[in-house]
C-alpha cells in the first residue's frame, strides 16, 4: 500500500493549486459578496484541461482517473468552494449521469461540450417535495409520439443558470414511483424550458442555483439516457460520484481554513507572544490536522476504489460525512482562533465556514450517508 | 521553426532558483507558430530534471538536463562555454536565455554564449514575432524609457524578460507528455574560470518588519506619520 | 595575477542626447581613486554621432587620456559597432581593467568586448577595491543581493558597475590628452546587417530623476484608476518627494517610464519609499530593497511586499490615503502658522 502519490500527480497537483492562487484567490471575496460566478475563469479551466479529468478522451475528457479529479476539486476548494462545487456537480452529476445511462453515440453528442469546460452542466434532481426522498419526484415525462414532454419543477439546483447542458429526471410511469423515474439529456432554450427563481444563500454564494420550470417542453426521445424506469439507479450511480466530488470539496475547505489559522497563530501576537504559544490553541490545530488527514485518506481511498473499479457507494458515503463534518468542524474553529479578525471578510474563514455547511447537506444529507452505510452494515 | 531554451538553476543553500523567462518565450512563440522547442538546463546534480518536465508541461517539446556538479563555483565563460559546446552541433533557428535575474549573470550568460557561437544576440526582449520578411523576426526590446522595434536575422539568441501578468500554467495533455517519457542527463565537460570567487559573505538579509493588520485608518495613520516622524524624515 | 603591469585602467564613457550620462562621471571618480591607490592611468573612451557637448564634460573628468570618436556610425545603438572599435583600443592599449557602467545596454556591448578580447567578464558590480597582492578586487551581489560576492579576476578584465556604486571625483587634478580616432585609419566601419531598427517608441519622458529623490511615494495596481494614482502626487509633495511606480502602472497608461522603479526600470534606494498597493513581485523588489526605510500600504496581508517592508500596514488604500494626505496637511498647516 503505498500512500505515496506519484510524481506525475503531484505535478497535477501543483499545477491545479498554482492556477487556484493565481487566478481563483484574487476576487474570491468579491465574487462571494455579489453572488457572481466567474465563467471566464472556468472556461480557462476548461482550456488547460483541468475540467474533463475523470473521463476518457474519445469524449473530451483529459484521460486522468477519478484521484486526479478529486485532487483537482481539492485544490480548487481551498481557494474557492463555489468554484469547486459548480465543476463537481458538471463531472459528477451531469458526467456521472451520462455515463452511467447513455448509448455510446449519446455520449459522444453530450460530454464533450461539458468535459471541455466550454459550457456547464447541471443535474435536476431536487424537487420542492423530493430531497432526501429523491423517489417523490413529480416531474413527469409523458411519451407523445417521437417525443417526451416534460412538465414540472426542479429546485437547488447548481449551474442551472448557466449550464447548457442538464441530466433531468422525470416519471415516465408516475404510477410506479421511484421504479418509474426516467434519466433525460435537455438544452438550454428547449421551448418550455426556462431558469426559475436564482436562491440567495447562505454560502458558495458565487454558485448559481436556480429552480428548472418545465411547462410542456417537449425533447426528443432520443434524450432518454438509459430505459425508461432506470432512472432512480442512473441518479444513484451519479450521486456515488458525486459524493466523492463534494468530500474532496469538503477537504479544501477544511484545509484552506486550517491554514489561514495556522500562519495566522504564527503572526498574531497577544501578551507579547503568538498566540500559537498558547498549548490550548497549538492542541487544537494538532486535533484539527489529525481531522484532516483522516478526511484525506477516506476521499482519496473511495476515488481510488472507483478508478480501479471496486465497489465504492460505501467509500464514497463514509468520504463525504468525515470530510463534510471536518470541513464545518476546522472553519468554525478557525473563525474562533481568528478571533475578531475571523469574523471578517477579508480573512476569508468566515466565508469558509458559510460554505462549509452545505457541504453537509446536499447530495445526500449527512443523514441519509449514515442510512447508506449502516443499511449496508445491517443488511 | 526550431528553439533552443537555455537555462542556469542557481542554488542557495538547500533552495533551487529557476529561470523560466525562457521557456514561458518560447511558449507564447508556439502559440501562434509552429515550433519545436527544446530546453537544455544546466544545473547541479539532476535538479534540472524537474525543470524540465514543468517546461514541458507548460507547452516544450523536449529537454536535457547538464550537470556540473560544481555549477557554485563556474564563473559566467565556464558556463557559456559549456552551453556552446552543447548547442554548437545542433540545428536552431532561435535561442531564447532568460532574463529574470535568478542571479547577476543571468541575462549576460546567453549573450556570451551568443558570442561564442558567432551568432546576434538580443537582450531585454519583451515580444518577438515570426516576421513577413522570410528568415527574420521581429523583436519589441525594452530598455530604459524606450522601445525598440528591431528587424533581426535568424540564427540569434534572444534574453527574454519575464511576463508575470502572463502566467503560463500547465496543461493536463503537458503533464502527461512530460512524464511519458526519462529525461537525458549529461554530464557537463569543466572549463578554467576566468573570474574566481574569493569569499562569499552573506549581508544580513532585508528582515521583515512590522506588519499591521485589522487596525483602523487612524491607527494606521498614526503608525505611518509616526514612523516618517522617528527618521527625522518629516 | 600578482604580478600587475601598469598599463591602466580603460572607461567606458556614455554621451546621452549630446551630454555625458550621469553614470559616466561615477565611473570616472571610481576609476581615478582606484588608479591612485594602483599606480596607473585611467584612459576614458566617448564614441557618439555629436559629442562635443560630452567632449568639453568629460575633459574635466580626472583622465590621463580621452580617446574621442565621432562617426554617424554610432548613431542608433548597435553594440557591434562600439565593440568592434573598444576592441581595437583595448588590444592597443593593454588595460588592466575595463570598466562600464551597468545599463540595459551594456551586458550587450560587454559581452561582445569579452568574447572579441577572451578577457573576463564580472556585471553589477556594487564596488571594487584595490589590493596590493591581489590586484582588483570585485565585489557584486548574486542570488538576490543577500549574498555578495569578492571576485579576482585574470587582468584585462572587464567590469560593468551598477548606479550609485561610485561617486563623482570633486575637482579636476589631472586634465586629458585627447586623441581623436579616425575612421579609416584607426578603426574600420562594422557594417552589421542583421539587426535592423524599425523603430523607436519613446515613452513620455518627464524630468524628475527618481533615482536622486529622497523620498519616494510609489504606487502599484492596486491603486486602482488613474484618479487614485493621482493621489500619490500629493503624498509626494507633502513630503517633499517624488512618484515613482511598478511596472503595472506604465502599462495601464497612469504613469510614464521615468518613474517605472524595478527590473526594467529605475534602481533606487531613497531614505523613504513608501509603497502603496503594490503586490512586491520580485521585479520590482529588486528595483528598491536597498531603499533606507520601506513603508507598504496594501490590503492582502500576504503580498510579498511585506517581506521587505520595515513597516507593513495591512488595510485599504481608499480609506488610509485621503486620511493620511489631510492629517499631513493639517500638520503642514500648524508649522506654517507658527
Amino acid at each position: 500500500m503505498d500512500f505515496q502519490l506519484s510524481e506525475k500527480r503531484l505535478a497535477l497537483q501543483q499545477a491545479i493549486r498554482e492556477f487556484a492562487e493565481n487566478e481563483l484567490a484574487p476576487g474570491v471575496i468579491e465574487r462571494d459578496e455579489a453572488s457572481e460566478y466567474p465563467l471566464e475563469l472556468y472556461k480557462k479551466l476548461g482550456k488547460m484541461g483541468y475540467v474533463g479529468l475523470p473521463y476518457e478522451e474519445k469524449y473530451g475528457g483529459s484521460g486522468g482517473d477519478y484521484l486526479d479529479y478529486a485532487i483537482a476539486v481539492e485544490e480548487i476548494s481551498k481557494v474557492d468552494a463555489s468554484m469547486g462545487i459548480s465543476y463537481s456537480v458538471a463531472m459528477s452529476l451531469y458526467g456521472g449521469s451520462v455515463m452511467a445511462a447513455a448509448t455510446e453515440e449519446q455520449k459522444l453528442e453530450f460530454l464533450p461540450d461539458v468535459l471541455s469546460g466550454r459550457t456547464l452542466g447541471a443535474f435536476g434532481l431536487t424537487e420542492p417535495n423530493a430531497g432526501s426522498d429523491a423517489g417523490g419526484c413529480v416531474t413527469t415525462a409523458e411519451k407523445k409520439g417521437d417525443k417526451y414532454v416534460l412538465n414540472g419543477l426542479k429546485c437547488f439546483n447548481t449551474n442551472g443558470p448557466l449550464a447548457d447542458h442538464f441530466a433531468v429526471y422525470a416519471l415516465t410511469q408516475p404510477e410506479l414511483g421511484a421504479k418509474g423515474l426516467s434519466c433525460f439529456h435537455v438544452k438550454k432554450g428547449t421551448p418550455g424550458f426556462t431558469i426559475g427563481k436564482i436562491e440567495n444563500k447562505m454560502g458558495i454564494r458565487a454558485a448559481q442555483v436556480s429552480e428548472l420550470v418545465f411547462e410542456n417542453c417537449e425533447i426528443p426521445e432520443t434524450a432518454l439516457m438509459g430505459q425508461e424506469g432506470q432512472g432512480f439507479k442512473t441518479a444513484m450511480k451519479a450521486l456515488d460520484g458525486g459524493r466523492i466530488g463534494v468530500a474532496a470539496q469538503g477537504l479544501g475547505i477544511a484545509e484552506g481554513a486550517f491554514e489561514i489559522a495556522r500562519k495566522y497563530l504564527m503572526t498574531r501576537e497577544q501578551f507579547g507572544k503568538p498566540i500559537y504559544r498558547n498549548q490550548h490553541l497549538a492542541f487544537k490545530m494538532a486535533e484539527l490536522e489529525c481531522e484532516i488527514e483522516q478526511a484525506k485518506y477516506m476521499v482519496y481511498k473511495a476515488a481510488l476504489d472507483k478508478s480501479e473499479g471496486r465497489p465504492y457507494t460505501i467509500p464514497a458515503a463514509k468520504a463525504k460525512l468525515v470530510c463534510t463534518n471536518a470541513a464545518m468542524h476546522v472553519t468554525t474553529e478557525a473563525v474562533q482562533m481568528l478571533g475578531g479578525n475571523g469574523f471578517m471578510r477579508e480573512y476569508h474563514v468566515e466565508r469558509m465556514m458559510r460554505d462549509a455547511k452545505i457541504t453537509q447537506i446536499y447530495e445526500g444529507t449527512n443523514e441519509i450517508q449514515k442510512l447508506v452505510i449502516s443499511g449496508a452494515m445491517f443488511r | 521553426m526550431k528553439i533552443i531554451v537555455l537555462t542556469k538553476q542557481v542554488k542557495i543553500g538547500d533552495t533551487v532558483k529557476c529561470d523560466f523567462a525562457g521557456i514561458e518565450a518560447a511558449v507564447r512563440i508556439k502559440e501562434h507558430t509552429k515550433a519545436d522547442v527544446i530546453v537544455y538546463v544546466l544545473c547541479e546534480k539532476s535538479d534540472g530534471v524537474m525543470q524540465v518536465r514543468d517546461a514541458i508541461a507548460m507547452g516544450c517539446d523536449r529537454g536535457e538536463v547538464i550537470v556540473a556538479d560544481d555549477l557554485g563555483e563556474l564563473d559566467i565563460w565556464s558556463c557559456a562555454r559549456i552551453f556552446a559546446e552543447h548547442v554548437e552541433p545542433k540545428c536552431y533557428d532561435l535561442i531564447i536565455s532568460g532574463g529574470f535575474p535568478t542571479d547577476a549573470d543571468t541575462v549576460p550568460l546567453g549573450l556570451l554564449t551568443a558570442n561564442i557561437l558567432g551568432i546576434t544576440s538580443i537582450s531585454h526582449v519583451e515580444n518577438i514575432c515570426i516576421s513577413e520578411k522570410a528568415g527574420y523576426v521581429d523583436i519589441d526590446r525594452r530598455i530604459e524609457d524606450r522601445l525598440e522595434l528591431l528587424n533581426v536575422k535568424l540564427p540569434c539568441l534572444i534574453s527574454a524578460l519575464s511576463h508575470p501578468e502572463d502566467p503560463i500554467y500547465k496543461t493536463v495533455s503537458g503533464i502527461n507528455k512530460a512524464y511519458s517519457k526519462e529525461i537525458p542527463v549529461l554530464d557537463a565537460k569543466g572549463y578554467d574560470n576566468k573570474a574566481i570567487v574569493l569569499d562569499t559573505f552573506k549581508l544580513g538579509e532585508r528582515k521583515r518588519g512590522v506588519s499591521l493588520t485589522a487596525i483602523s485608518t487612524d491607527e494606521a495613520v498614526s503608525a505611518i506619520i509616526d514612523k516618517i516622524t522617528m527618521q527625522h524624515l518629516l | 595575477m600578482t604580478d600587475i603591469p601598469k598599463s591602466g585602467i580603460l572607461i567606458f564613457l556614455e554621451e546621452r542626447d549630446g551630454r555625458l550620462s550621469n553614470i559616466s562621471y561615477e565611473i570616472s571618480g571610481g576609476a581615478y581613486r582606484l588608479s591612485k591607490m594602483a599606480g596607473c592611468i585611467v584612459t576614458g573612451v566617448l564614441l557618439g554621432q555629436q559629442v562635443s557637448g560630452a567632449v568639453k564634460a568629460a575633459e574635466k573628468l580626472n583622465l590621463n587620456k580621452l580617446i574621442v570618436a565621432q562617426d554617424e556610425i554610432f548613431k542608433d545603438y548597435d553594440s557591434y559597432t562600439y565593440a568592434d572599435v573598444m576592441k581595437s583600443i583595448i588590444i592597443d592599449m593593454k588595460p588592466e581593467l575595463v570598466l562600464f557602467g551597468s545599463t540595459s545596454t551594456s551586458p550587450g556591448i560587454c559581452t561582445k568586448i569579452a568574447a572579441l578580447t577572451e578577457k573576463a567578464f564580472i556585471s553589477d558590480c556594487i564596488d571594487i577595491r584595490y589590493d596590493e597582492n591581489k590586484g582588483f578586487l570585485f565585489i557584486r551581489p548574486n542570488v538576490s543581493g543577500s549574498v555578495h560576492q569578492s571576485i579576482i579576476a585574470e587582468t584585462g578584465g572587464i567590469a560593468s558597475v551598477r548606479p550609485g556604486t561610485f561617486a563623482e571625483y570633486d575637482g579636476q587634478e589631472i586634465v586629458p590628452k585627447v586623441v581623436e580616432l579616425q575612421r579609416g585609419k584607426d578603426y574600420n566601419c562594422f557594417v552589421n546587417d542583421a539587426v535592423r531598427l524599425a523603430k523607436i517608441i519613446f515613452e513620455k519622458k518627464q524630468n524628475v530623476d527618481i533615482t536622486k529623490a529622497k523620498i519616494l511615494v510609489s504606487g502599484g495596481r492596486g491603486m486602482g484608476s488613474p484618479e487614485g494614482f493621482a493621489q500619490l502626487r500629493v503624498l509626494a509633495d507633502l513630503l517633499d518627494g517624488e512618484v515613482a511606480c511598478s511596472r503595472a502602472c506604465i502599462e495601464l497608461g497612469w504613469a510614464d517610464a521615468s518613474m517605472q522603479v524595478g527590473q526594467t526600470g529605475k534602481t533606487v534606494h531613497p531614505e523613504l519609499y513608501i509603497a502603496c498597493g503594490i503586490s512586491g513581485a520580485i521585479q520590482h523588489v529588486t528595483g528598491m530593497k536597498d531603499s533606507d526605510l520601506i513603508i507598504a500600504i496594501n490590503k492582502n496581508p500576504a503580498a510579498p511586499i511585506f517581506d521587505v517592508a520595515d513597516l507593513g500596514i495591512v488595510g485599504n488604500l481608499e480609506n488610509i490615503l485621503p486620511v493620511l494626505i489631510k492629517t499631513l496637511q493639517e500638520k503642514k498647516g500648524e508649522a506654517n502658522a507658527i
